[in-house]
């Protein structure tokens, strides 16, 4: 179970995450919001980085860190000149886990250079990269951006198969679809804070509250609804 | 109204400088320069036949350089005189070695004539992966080297086996592997991503220190075997080979830590390039190759306080 106390990280001035208390069961967990909810932040937070002072994550009792914890970040950036089997033999030193199937699965052409490559291929590359290390917590953010459909459905695969190992996994995403069925429960973040969380199929209200703002201020603007 | 050629490329170079170095910086790099048509002259009045050997290693110097530009299709787009640009910034670079041969004006006027045509020479864009056999000997944390393969690939291989091939020789073989070694400083400019990082070594010191002993071991076993042809045809040389193969493997640890001292993920360290090619001059300058040394004593503590940060997220 993932523990967070006092969770709180700024930039400057601006209070991104505030989250006094929450608790995380083992399984998929889903985080949605607009731009500018602190998503990323709260991903960074619970990978080690950008924590105030005095702020807890924990992990069955023992911080959580990059030696138990995975995290593929928003930005697919790669060292340039190197081969995507280059890059995944770094992620295959320490504590790694026999991913061959997943490498199968995802069809990433590993003997090319990755400057070749295109943007879906380089993301399923940063998430082979992240699901080669062997680690308790996993955090994908915004692992969709990017994928074709099928590749999207191979990912919610190999989610269920990490999910399967015990694992925890946090994924946040601007497509709700996957994550609906995906997700044991969604958390749903607004000015830094979990508004509501839903339980999987308990969805319905996702939608409606994730919009609700963004609803009345269309309508306030535009003068009419979306 | 039509445009003038305004040296705009040499103007570039120079602001990179300036944001690169402080001004004592820049008057270390300047002595630097001034130095080298002094220590050619010396060269060639040792033995006029190194005079071919030394305008040779520009040239290729040049060519590679050329070659591997990053900016090379930028400039030919944007600048109104691309090729006069470029024939500037060769010419200049050249000059200094020029100078130095005005004994041998000939040499010198071939020299800077030849840097003048390259920039009509047609640079190789290749996407696919070089020595692929080469890399797979490389470890993977040292993916710094395994990129350095792919960029500077066949050029690099070509000089070791010319700088063996002509051990025998004095100076000659000992420049070539210079060059080899300030190209593949450069290399150590891009920034890995975090994930990149923080997957290599578990702490900040585990990977300055897994990082510094593998570029001293890989460039060990680059300047060894040309410097024990050297020391066995040049016998009485052998602590210039000792103290000159010493100052490479100085050079290397320390563009490893100034990376690291500088470090931003995903970023691209340009003004390390002009830092660490003066530390490489240094290296071969008579009396001062302890110079380097310093700075890599120095950079050290640098170079760990900014991991520290990237691996804790804070100063630890």
């Amino acid at each position: 179970m993932v523990t967070l106390t006092d969770l709180r990280c700024a930039y400057g001035d601006k209070q991104v995450v505030d989250i006094p208390a929450f608790q995380f069961e083992q399984g998929v967990h889903g985080i949605v919001g607009l731009n500018g909810s602190g998503k990323t932040t709260l991903m960074n937070a619970l990978y080690g980085f950008g924590r105030s002072k005095g702020a807890k994550v924990e992990l069955d009792g023992s911080d959580l860190s990059p030696t138990n914890t995975a995290f593929q970040e928003a930005e697919s950036y790669f060292y340039p000149g190197i081969t995507g089997r280059e890059y995944l033999q770094l992620f295959k030193r320490d504590r790694a886990v026999d991913r061959q199937r997943f490498v199968e699965l995802l069809e990433v052409p590993l003997d090319e250079l990755i400057t070749s490559y295109s943007t879906g291929m380089r993301r399923k590359l940063a998430i082979l990269g992240v699901l080669h290390l062997d680690r308790e917590v996993l955090l994908f953010d915004e692992p969709m951006n990017g994928l074709d459909l099928a590749s999207v459905r191979m990912l919610e695969a190999i989610v269920q198969r990490l999910q399967e190992e015990g694992r925890t996994v946090f994924i946040t995403s601007h497509v709700l679809g996957p994550l609906v069925t995906l997700c044991k429960r969604i958390h749903l973040l607004a000015g830094g804070t979990i508004e509501r969380s839903f339980e999987r199929g308990a969805t319905e209200g996702l939608e409606q509250a994730l919009f609700a703002d963004l609803d009345k201020r269309t309508q306030e603007v535009l003068g009419r609804s979306v | 109204m039509g445009l003038s050629f305004q040296g705009l490329l040499i103007h570039l170079r120079w602001v990179q400088l300036r944001r690169a170095f402080p001004i004592y910086g820049l008057v270390l790099l300047g002595l630097a320069v001034c130095t080298v048509p002094w220590l050619v002259h010396r060269i060639v009045t040792i033995d006029q036949e190194y005079a071919y050997y030394i305008a040779g290693g520009v040239l290729l110097s040049i060519v590679g350089w050329h070659q591997r530009r990053p900016d090379l299709d930028f400039v030919r787009k944007h600048l109104p005189f691309p090729h006069a640009e470029l024939m500037f910034e060769y010419a200049l670079l050249s000059l200094p070695v020029v100078l130095g041969l005005w004994s041998m004006w000939m040499v010198g006027l071939v020299l800077i004539a030849t840097s003048l045509i390259i920039p009509w020479m047609p640079a190789a864009r290749v996407s696919r992966p070089h020595a692929m056999w080469l890399r797979a000997l490389i470890p993977a944390h040292l993916f710094e080297w395994k990129s350095a393969v792919q960029r500077t690939h066949p050029f690099t291989l070509l000089l070791w086996v010319v700088a063996l091939a002509l051990c025998w020789l004095p100076i000659l073989p000992l420049f070539l592997l210079w060059l080899i070694v300030v190209q593949l400083c450069g290399m150590q400019e891009d920034c890995e991503p975090r994930s990149m990082l923080l997957v290599t070594t578990p702490d900040a010191k585990a990977l300055l220190r897994t990082k510094t002993s593998g570029a001293v071991e890989l460039t060990t076993l680059l300047v060894l075997p040309v410097l024990i042809g050297a020391t066995i045809f040049q016998p009485q040389w052998w602590w210039i080979h000792l103290l000159f193969g010493l100052g490479q493997v100085v050079v290397v640890a320390f563009a490893v830590l100034l990376k690291y001292s500088n470090y931003v993920p995903n970023e691209r360290l340009t003004g390390n390039g002009a830092v660490i090619t003066t530390a490489a001059m240094f290296s071969v300058l008579p009396g001062l190759f302890v110079v380097p040394l310093i700075m890599l004593l120095t950079e050290r503590r640098k170079a760990l306080a900014n991991l520290q940060y990237h691996f804790h997220g804070h100063p630890h």
